[in-house]
């Protein structure tokens, strides 16, 4: 996974950002919650948040586990906690540098 | 089933089961645990129904290319090991057998030999390669 999808940079991003806060756990619901709250956009949709966080999982970028019964408050239902990978923060500055570079997107040529 | 009140989030959890009902088991679960833990804390912190609807509406294509996704990987994980083969072997002697004598060849087993057999031969070579290839593998 060279190029990723603005999504899921957010999703890293976040995530790194929940690292160095010292809460490295977050899981789907706060995840769209950050994005609402951070680039102000509107409610993610669910298809499109969960697929993201499959693939980021799939490609070694996220790690995931469900909640354990003791973390879990009463009467809620429980949360499949993702935190992210070692590679993560690599990932990420690559992409980024990829979808920088202007001779990608064939600019540099004109 | 569900502690979900508002009739978008109702309305949210209806298609994540539908859509989820084409998933194996394994990831339907998960994606079904994931969205009503979703659903509900959304319904505590006041997000309105309409939102909550919308969201999974603007998500179903997306939804919908995943259960895609998760079926073909499957498949092609099933076809890397020998049993589809085997089975495949077995059903083209069978189909050989049974066309040919439903077309009234007296020689049948002839043909089944130069065609269906044939097929099968090769089938069951395919699946033995699989076999040794997952036993050197462990």
């Amino acid at each position: 996974m060279n190029v990723l999808l603005p999504l899921e940079e957010s999703v890293l991003e976040l995530g790194l950002a929940r690292l160095k806060d010292g809460q490295p756990e977050f899981y789907g619901f706060s995840v769209a919650r950050d994005l609402e709250r951070v680039g102000g956009q509107r409610l993610t949709a669910h298809g499109t948040l969960y697929k993201v966080l499959d693939r980021l999982e799939r490609s070694g970028l996220l790690l995931s586990r469900w909640e354990d019964p003791e973390e879990i408050e009463t009467g809620r239902p429980r949360r499949r906690l993702y935190r992210v990978s070692d590679d993560a923060a690599g990932a990420l500055a690559r992409s980024r540098a990829l979808t920088a570079t202007p001779a990608r997107t064939g600019l540099a040529a004109s | 089933m569900t502690s979900l009140q508002g009739t978008g989030s109702r309305a949210a959890w209806g298609w994540c089961v539908a859509y989820t009902a084409f998933a194996a088991a394994p990831d339907r679960a998960r994606r079904r645990g994931e969205l009503l833990s979703h659903l509900w804390e959304s319904e505590q912190v006041g997000i309105r129904q309409r939102s909550l609807l919308g969201a999974a509406v603007r998500g179903a294509g997306s939804d919908l290319t995943w259960v895609l996704t998760q079926r073909i990987r499957q498949a092609r994980q099933g076809m890397q090991t020998s049993t589809p083969y085997v089975v495949l072997a077995a059903l083209s002697v069978l189909f050989g057998a049974f066309s040919n004598s439903f077309l009234g060849e007296p020689t049948w087993i002839g043909r089944v030999q130069s065609g269906g057999l044939l097929t099968a031969v090769g089938l069951l070579a395919l699946a033995l390669v699989l076999h040794l290839r997952a036993r050197h593998r462990r």
